[in-house]
């Protein structure tokens, strides 16, 4: 009888320690990705871009310093406030890096997420707190994602002959 | 009626691919341009002759003589219209000469 409930017991256990461990990603705030900016400096912040201008978005696994095991992909979601809609979503990225273009003029919001490689629906919080259905936050929300403002690229070298 | 003489403004283009026109502004030196300013619709191009849009009439280069300053902006399909480029202080001169006079033969 003893021996029975030793088995539910550890049954119990292993179950507990499973379910944990899934939530672990979505519990633990400090593993969000922390984007970067070109110095290589953690930034959540607005950046100044044209339509069809190269953009690359880079980040560090975790927004402070727990050692990298290298067991995680990345999710990059960049929604268009005018649409009000998801226009990019990469999911399970192997890198920690994502280049790509806005062809048309409006604000854009890109944040990143990590999700562990071997279960990329088990992730971490998204790096900022907007979300489609609920549209964005203008304030507060911005800690680790960044505004895109596009523009439409100017002429230049102008002259007269 | 007198004709006035070329004088070239020209740019390189924007790098949108989506740009339906250019819009060229014409300010006197003493007026700051702004999308206020009076503009023509240059189509899609990259240069325009400013001595035909005084022949053609465009009021702020009819008589022009002075210094100006000159913009050029983009405008996408959408009409998102970009900042306007800037040639400050250009001297220009669509006054013609008065005619000669005294004509005879002899």
């Amino acid at each position: 009888m003893i021996k029975k409930w030793k088995y539910v017991l550890l049954a119990l256990v292993a179950f507990a320690q499973t379910y944990t461990n899934e939530l672990v990603l979505a519990q633990e705030s400090s593993i969000v990705p922390n984007l970067l900016n070109s110095q290589g400096w953690f930034e959540g912040g607005t950046k100044y871009k044209v339509t069809g201008e190269n953009i690359k978005a880079s980040w560090t696994p975790h927004a402070d310093n727990i050692p990298w095991e290298g067991n995680y992909v990345f999710d990059v979601q960049i929604l268009s406030y005018e649409r009000d809609e998801v226009i990019i979503d990469e999911r399970a990225l192997n890198q920690l890096e994502y280049n790509f273009t806005l062809p048309r003029v409006g604000h854009y919001v890109l944040r990143v997420r990590a999700c562990y490689a071997n279960n990329t629906t088990d992730c971490s919080e998204w790096s900022n707190s907007w979300s489609a259905e609920n549209s964005i936050e203008f304030s507060g929300t911005m800690v680790n994602g960044w505004w895109i403002f596009v523009w439409l690229d100017a002429p230049s070298d102008i002259g007269i002959r | 009626m007198a004709r006035v003489g070329t004088k070239v403004f020209f740019w390189t283009e924007s790098s949108a691919a989506d740009v339906e026109e250019y819009r060229v502004y014409v300010e006197p030196e003493a007026n700051p341009v702004n999308y206020s300013s009076p503009y023509i619709s240059a189509g899609k191009v990259t240069e325009v002759d400013l001595g035909e849009l005084a022949n053609q009439g465009f009021a702020p280069l009819v008589d022009a003589e002075g210094d100006f300053n000159l913009g050029v902006s983009a405008l996408d399909t959408a009409g998102n219209e970009s900042d306007i480029a800037v040639k400050p202080s250009v001297p220009l001169d669509f006054v013609a000469p008065v005619p000669p006079t005294g004509l005879g033969v002899r």
